[in-house]
């Protein structure tokens, strides 16, 4: 289901179940105020592309906060998240260090693995949704690996 | 070589129908492994990291988010009856209008109908999407549930209304193959896959 996919988008994207829950709900309700110009067959797309510029306002906007708090945008990130609720979700301890390692990517790197590996779309979908070329999609996608792998591997999981 | 073969393992977990990995460089991939125990070993990492990822599971949206979402876009217009006039849903739609006009005219109307109107093409009715037909239908029931209230506040007139409405839209409506809505749940027709 495309909600779903909206949902677990942003849930990894901002790794904060409350604000995911608002992002879907602003992208469904979008959905419905663009219903008369949206192509429907590309409505996965369009609903995505929705969500991931959501989540990039939430993000600056958390950016901005932190920078007025004390300058600890990871700790103010962490404050925001709802961390331990999110971790829970990917029950088992290789899960969850697979979570912790998907939160240190960049959100540019997580979002090509969110929507590849995790969710499996094709590239030519992936790169409409977040509006790069496939190459540059695929540059992203293998530099999210290697990090992901050399963190699980720094980390003592065996793989 | 080493940076080659990584480039192999990337492509390979790819799996882009559109930039397969030839038999050669599978081949040299594999040679250069029996030779290259961290190759071998990075390369086993990364399908393990992409099988890790792959098995992370779906998480579902919650039924209030829907519930909230339907609240503030689907229900919120069918308590605006007259919203349901501005939207054009083709065939469908006209039908609605035709029924709402002759609703409102026929409470100052005593002379005789005109001639019946044209019979549907059922050709143009079958091209049109279901979803289409679906939203129209939503559109139908506010329609109609106004015209019954301005039928109930004509007295003779209405009169003249619903037997109008009885004998020709009703049968004409009947044409358009509609699934009308349940009533305990309007706003989820034509949801669709969303």
């Amino acid at each position: 289901m495309h909600k779903d996919r909206v949902y677990q988008y942003a849930r990894m994207m901002l790794r904060s179940e409350a604000e995911a829950q608002d992002v879907a709900q602003e992208a469904l309700i979008r959905l419905w105020g663009h219903r008369e110009t949206v192509d429907f067959s590309r409505v996965r797309a369009w609903l995505l592309r929705t969500a991931k510029n959501l989540c990039i306002d939430l993000i600056r906007k958390r950016q901005v906060r932190a920078e007025v708090d004390d300058g600890d945008a990871v700790v103010n990130e962490q404050r925001a998240m709802g961390h331990g609720a999110w971790q829970q979700v990917h029950a088992g301890e290789l899960g969850q260090m697979m979570s912790d390692a998907l939160s240190s990517l960049k959100p540019q790197d997580r979002a090509v693995v969110v929507l590849r590996e995790i969710q499996g779309m094709p590239y030519d979908e992936i790169a409409e949704t977040l509006e790069i070329p496939i190459g540059t999609l695929k540059a992203r996608l293998h530099r999210a690996r290697e990090r992901l792998r050399t963190r699980l591997v720094r980390t003592g999981v065996t793989l | 070589m080493c940076e080659q073969v990584r480039a192999w393992t990337h492509r390979l977990l790819d799996a882009d129908p559109r930039d397969p990995l030839s038999a050669s460089d599978l081949a040299a991939r594999d040679r250069h492994f029996a030779g290259c125990k961290p190759c071998r070993l990075e390369a086993e990492e990364m399908q393990q990291v992409q099988y890790q990822l792959q098995s992370l599971s779906m998480d579902a949206l919650p039924d209030s988010i829907l519930d909230s979402v339907l609240e503030q876009t689907v229900r919120r217009r069918s308590h605006n009856p007259f919203f349901g006039f501005m939207v054009d849903w083709r065939l469908a739609a006209a039908a609605v209008v035709t029924v709402a006009l002759i609703g409102f005219t026929g409470l100052y109307r005593t002379e005789p109908a005109g001639p019946p109107a044209a019979p549907i093409d059922r050709a143009q009715v079958d091209t049109i999407p279901q979803e289409d037909l679906e939203r129209a239908a939503q559109e139908a029931r506010v329609a109609l549930a106004v015209t019954s209230r301005a039928l109930r506040r004509g007295g003779a007139a209405a009169h003249r209304a619903r037997e109008v409405i009885r004998d020709e839209v009703s049968t004409a409506l009947r044409e358009i193959p509609i699934q009308w809505p349940t009533a305990s749940e309007p706003g989820r027709q034509g949801g669709g896959d969303v």
